[in-house]
């Protein structure tokens, strides 16, 4: 009998103490964080409730958590509540994050995740978004105004691509993240992104050939 | 002395730009530094690298802000403080507890009742019992016509 308690977690014990504690008072904020401190540490800290390691990872990714979503979606307000989903997830899974991926990575995969979620269920509704040609057919446009078009027709031929390609190209192109990067959040072999981004890059460079004759000042 | 990178061929030099783009930097680090050297001595090769170059330009056009809206980072810093409760209530380890609560209530109830069940039991033992012996002692005339 004395084995068996022995081997049962007993729910006061371990590390989830502080955070338990959480419930009856305002999230720590008092831990000072180094701003420098890697992110695997500030996801430990997060676990424990760290609120000012939290801000530091919000810092870190918010920005490119919610331009990934929004290359995916082509929606700024569901991009953002894939970024606020995303970060809620941070803060309520820190303290059982696995070290076996990155932290950037996991976040990331978590968003990716999402925005298939939402992909398919527009698919199943039919509401696959048509991309805007409002400008298309205006006058011949100079300066700011045909960097801005061209931007557009950028974004179209890339909203034109499969969703996994659309990833992997903005990860690798937009978001900077390494081969090894892109590979743990798409969950995929360093072949399969390398046959992603060429495909993807094929493709575009076919839909961009209208832009040859423009170039940018 | 600095050993000669490994040679590559112009064909999988065209696989790396078309995968990774005109930027050395987003190259694997493994063939970095032969990919260069077959640009720099291979007139095909640069004609390639300049291509992907150019795509690279095109792409870098429809480059989103970096900047990430002020209503937004507010929302999300907010969410430690509107979930603190929620995901401490939503822990594994608070179920754990709640049930580690309720099984002695469990079995409180389960062996009052049994023992109530037991007690009653034993109050009719008992009854027919004293209710035998009392027939037992009690004066019974044989003879007596009028006995049932």
């Amino acid at each position: 009998m004395s084995s068996l308690l022995a081997s049962m977690t007993w729910p006061f014990a371990g590390p989830s103490i502080p955070r338990a504690g959480m419930a009856m008072s305002a999230p720590s904020e008092t831990s000072p964080v180094d701003e420098s401190e890697d992110d695997l540490g500030c996801v430990r800290r997060v676990g424990r409730g760290d609120q000012r390691a939290y801000r530091v990872l919000v810092d870190r990714y918010l920005g490119g958590i919610t331009r990934f979503a929004l290359r995916l979606l082509n929606d700024q307000g569901e991009a953002e509540e894939v970024a606020q989903e995303t970060f809620l997830r941070l803060w309520t899974e820190a303290e059982h994050f696995e070290p076996r991926a990155q932290p950037k990575t996991w976040l990331y995969r978590i968003a990716r995740n999402q925005c298939i979620d939402r992909l398919r269920k527009r698919r199943a509704h039919g509401q696959e978004q048509e991309l805007s040609e409002e400008d298309a057919g205006e006058d011949r446009p100079s300066g700011l105004f045909a960097r801005k078009q061209a931007a557009e027709r950028v974004e179209q031929a890339l909203a034109a691509l499969p969703e996994r390609q659309r990833a992997a190209l903005t990860l690798v192109h937009y978001e900077g993240l390494s081969g090894a990067e892109a590979c743990e959040v798409l969950d995929v072999s360093a072949d399969a992104l390398e046959s992603l981004l060429a495909r993807g890059r094929r493709s575009l460079r076919e839909q961009l050939r209208e832009l040859e004759a423009y170039r940018p000042e | 002395m600095t050993q000669p990178p490994p040679t590559l061929t112009v064909s999988r030099l065209e696989a790396l730009l078309d995968a990774y783009g005109g930027d050395a930097a987003c190259w694997p680090d493994a063939e970095r530094a032969s990919a260069l050297a077959l640009i720099e001595r291979d007139p095909e090769a640069r004609t390639l690298h300049a291509a992907a170059l150019a795509l690279d330009a095109k792409l870098a056009l429809s480059a989103l802000p970096d900047a990430v809206s002020a209503r937004l980072r507010a929302r999300v810093l907010e969410i430690p403080i509107k979930h603190a409760a929620k995901a401490t209530v939503r822990s594994p380890r608070v179920g754990l507890m709640a049930l580690f609560a309720l099984v002695p209530c469990v079995l409180g109830f389960v062996t009052g009742n049994f023992w109530l069940d037991r007690s009653d039991n034993d109050e009719d033992a008992w009854g027919e019992m004293s209710e035998v012996a009392s027939l037992s002692v009690a004066p019974t005339d044989l003879f007596d016509e009028e006995a049932p």
